[in-house]
């Protein structure tokens, strides 16, 4: 995983995960999986634009 | 012995206590339907006779000996392949995994051997219990999905080849199948029921799942499972309540709390909408209240919070297999994988916050009444072999974290399974059982495929 940057646009995001997807599996990779990234861009974009209360923990468990 | 596979594990397990079946002849009984019906549905992948048949034979003799029965004594049990089997392969219908072999049992497994179940085999799954669709065949139209993950299991109770099988839920994969094939599904609290020895999808996520033809059959599986185990790290540390007497005093009309606006309602077909509106309508007139219900706000973002939780987790299990094996994967979860690896951390923490928030409201909103009620899927199974379904109406419970249990309500115009969901607060599963089987008993709808009965 990495980290994310305080630009929290779903444009902004697909290129960050673009990026990493074509360090880790190159260019012909993102080209034929291009629907999976925006997929992960419209998820994380969503988490972004709707944080919780600042004094939420994550609670992993019960 | 002939119509030994309609019996319920209740009935089972009275009639071997009374002496009036015999475990043996019960299992032999079930072989048979496998070797009958397994070429056309396809729900096994191991099951080993002789070990099947020594063991009914033990069951026997411990009751000939005078030994105490447990809740479930010579009852066969099918297992999802993702529970470790001392001794007997557990390959999550994987390559990865395809040759291992534990050496012990999951703590689950063993609770089932403790109370006198007999382990019938291992069913089949979706790989690795993710989404890409197991060669299982839907028992009410072949050309139907079965659903999944938990797919041989809920074929293989749904077609009486056994009266019950541990499933496991990381978004929908019990209660999903459950209602696509007509039977009873129970998703616990997280936590209920240890995960040690149950190979993962999600750690914060994954449940094991119970699959059973009535709903008093649930409350003897998970009598038998549930309690606190060290070796979990999510296992809860507290008391495990008598679920039948729990189940005897919610036996009236209970209250429930319709979602039939927003989220449940707005994917639904229309058939199904009717349907539940026809179930609500039915329960009323039965002695139920019925209360229309308000999602949370919460809710807008619980879909996409789990699946990114999913999918990191997921990741973060195969990792090391799919940075030297990527190609043995199949597509999806490879996809999901390889997603979870690009999420950022950050983004996965958000989500788990988020989820707590979500949790907290949707628990508020089961305390308002008995049990939440909403359709169990958005659609009867979908006549497309490719998919396992749709999840959407249980990925925000198990989220949550909060019991469900699917029902069989009725047919579809198709002639498939429709079924009905109810939700509880956390560790309220005696309750949630007693309205599920007070609704069970009010809607009288009990479904066996025709080509199986």
């Amino acid at each position: 995983m990495a980290d994310t940057t305080p630009d929290i646009s779903q444009e902004s995001i697909l290129r960050q995960l673009t990026a990493q997807a074509e360090a880790r599996w190159g260019a012909d990779y993102v080209d034929r999986n291009r629907a999976l990234l925006e997929l992960a861009a419209e998820y994380a974009t969503l988490v972004s634009n709707n944080l919780p209360d600042t004094e939420t923990e994550p609670g992993f468990y019960q | 012995m002939a119509d030994s596979h309609t019996l319920s594990v209740s009935e089972a397990a009275e009639q071997i206590r009374q002496g009036q079946l015999s475990p043996s002849a019960y299992a032999e009984a079930l072989l048979e339907r496998i070797d009958t019906y397994e070429p056309a549905l396809q729900a096994w992948v191991t099951i080993d006779r002789e070990e099947v048949l020594d063991t009914a034979r033990q069951r026997e003799l411990q009751l000939e000996s005078g030994e105490t029965p447990g809740w479930l004594h010579g009852v066969p049990v099918g297992l999802k392949d993702i529970f470790y089997t001392a001794g007997m392969k557990t390959t999550a219908c994987s390559r990865i995994y395809a040759d291992f072999v534990p050496d012990y049992d999951a703590t689950c497994v063993a609770r089932l051997k403790e109370a006198g179940a007999v382990i019938l085999g291992k069913a089949v799954t979706t790989e690795f219990a993710t989404s890409d669709p197991s060669p299982t065949r839907n028992p009410w139209n072949r050309e139907h999905t079965p659903g999944g993950s938990s797919s041989g299991s809920s074929v293989a109770v749904a077609s009486g080849m056994c009266p019950a099988a541990l499933g496991s839920q990381t978004g929908g994969s019990t209660c999903r199948p459950a209602a696509y094939n007509g039977i009873v599904g129970l998703k616990p609290t997280y936590g209920r029921i240890s995960r040690y020895g149950v190979i993962p999808v999600s750690w914060s996520l994954d449940t094991v799942g119970i699959l059973v033809r009535r709903v008093t059959d649930a409350a003897l599986l998970l009598q038998a499972m549930a309690g606190y185990d060290a070796n979990d790290p999510g296992s809860a540390n507290r008391p495990v309540p008598d679920y039948r007497r729990e189940m005897d005093s919610n036996a009236g009309p209970p209250r429930l709390g319709l979602l039939n606006k927003g989220y449940f309602f707005d994917r639904a077909t229309p058939e199904v909408r009717q349907h539940t509106e026809a179930v609500a309508g039915q329960l009323a007139q039965a002695g139920a209240v019925i209360e229309e219900l308000e999602l949370p706000e919460s809710f807008a973002t619980a879909p996409d919070c789990q699946r990114i939780i999913m999918n990191v987790e997921c990741a973060a299990f195969h990792e090391e297999f799919f940075r030297h094996r990527a190609d043995e994967y199949g597509p999806r979860l490879r996809a999901n994988i390889e997603m979870g690896l690009l999420i950022p951390s950050v983004t996965y923490l958000q989500a788990q916050r988020l989820r707590r928030q979500f949790r907290q409201d949707l628990t508020g909103l089961a305390q308002r009444v008995d049990a939440l009620l909403t359709p169990a899927t958005p659609a009867p199974a979908p006549r497309d072999l490719n998919t396992t379904g749709d999840a959407a109406f249980q990925a925000p419970w198990t989220s949550a974290g909060l019991p469900t249990v699917v029902i069989p309500s009725g047919l579809s115009e198709d002639g498939l399974p429709l079924g009905v969901q109810f939700a509880a607060p956390p560790f309220e599963e005696g309750k949630l059982l007693g309205v599920a089987r007070w609704c069970e008993g009010a809607l009288g709808v009990d479904l066996r495929p025709a080509d199986y009965i």
